[in-house]
């Protein structure tokens, strides 16, 4: 296994951030979703949600540390990183001007068998989002496959 | 000093084709079969995108911005889109219907690679009812194909639906129950 073993359990420090409606608008312009829950106070504050909420995939723009999590801790070699599954759970909506925890953890590592690269390197890491009272946003789970250089 | 107002389809420049039409509510429990299938076809993949969705997600990863590493290095022929960008369309063809109506759970794999030039189109298939605590769930089998019909990203969701406030409704079947207060 060309991953450092030792990479297992490691993780990045809590940091905390202010969501920023301008982070929410770059993220709707490149997937050129534009729900206006997610981009309109008015209409959001006349729905159900109460306000302007992020999209599903918002956690996925918090990756303060990941790229050092993974090069230092794990020794990937960032060009053979293939993306496999990600389990995102929610508990409470984001919103702008929330302040947000957010910390991602190395969970699992191992080997396994691909259809496609015969076998491969994989790692999993816990992405984990709380508000400044301490409970749980969202918690996603991703699972990654390094390639073997040939 | 104080902050303009400018409307979202301005600040952003929405196309007129992108601009999504408000709801008043999100749909019900009760309205929604096992079976119901949704469609969302989303335009071709461009390169600017995917660097666009690099800058947003701060994956800055050569595999989708530095065609050489990409190609030399990587070994994958070129650049190809970040799995969490078909996701997030992914997403769309739920929240789009959902509306208001808040997911609990969401998930894909991303099956094959997108390159730039590749369109998916996001599809989701209701799968299942159930009531679980307080909450009534709806799952949904999820995911997108791509313009040659491969599956490029396939999972599942889970989104929470409140049912109607119960009421005496005019196609009572068994009217004389109701004149006995059999139901009151």
């Amino acid at each position: 296994m060309a991953l450092k073993q030792s990479g297992l359990g490691a993780e990045t420090p809590w940091t905390k951030s202010v969501v920023m409606q301008r982070q929410i608008d770059m993220l709707c312009n490149c997937v050129e979703d534009y729900n206006p829950l997610f981009l309109d106070e008015e209409i959001a504050e006349a729905s159900a949600n109460k306000g302007v909420v992020a999209p599903p995939t918002f956690i996925n723009c918090f990756r303060d540390y990941k790229t050092m999590l993974l090069i230092s801790e794990l020794g990937v070699d960032m060009p053979m990183l293939l993306h496999g599954e990600q389990v995102i759970h929610y508990y409470k909506p984001v919103r702008p001007g929330d302040t947000v925890w957010q910390r991602i953890k190395i969970v699992e590592m191992g080997r396994k068998k691909s259809k496609t690269y015969k076998e491969m390197d994989y790692f999993v890491v816990l992405i984990t989002m709380k508000n400044d009272a301490g409970e749980k946003l969202v918690e996603a789970t991703q699972f990654f496959f390094v390639r073997d250089k040939q | 000093m104080e902050e303009q107002k400018i409307s979202y389809t301005k600040r952003l420049a929405v196309p007129e084709k992108h601009v999504v039409e408000p709801k008043n509510e999100g749909p019900y429990f009760e309205d929604v079969e096992v079976g119901l299938e949704l469609e969302l076809k989303k335009p071709p993949i461009t390169r600017l995108q995917i660097a666009h969705f690099a800058t947003a997600s701060g994956d800055l990863n050569p595999s989708h911005v530095d065609e050489d590493i990409a190609r030399d290095i990587g070994k994958m022929g070129g650049i190809f889109a970040h799995g969490m960008l078909g996701m997030g369309m992914v997403g769309q063809v739920l929240t789009d219907f959902l509306w208001d109506r808040p997911l609990r759970m969401f998930s894909t794999r991303a099956t094959i690679i997108v390159r730039p030039g590749d369109s998916l189109t996001c599809f989701a298939k209701v799968t299942r009812k159930w009531c679980e605590g307080d909450d009534n769930l709806v799952e949904f089998a999820c995911g997108a194909k791509n313009q040659r019909g491969e599956i490029t990203h396939e999972g599942k969701a889970i989104a929470v639906l409140p049912h109607r406030q119960i009421a005496v409704h005019d196609n009572l079947t068994q009217p004389y129950l109701l004149q006995h207060r059999v139901i009151g």
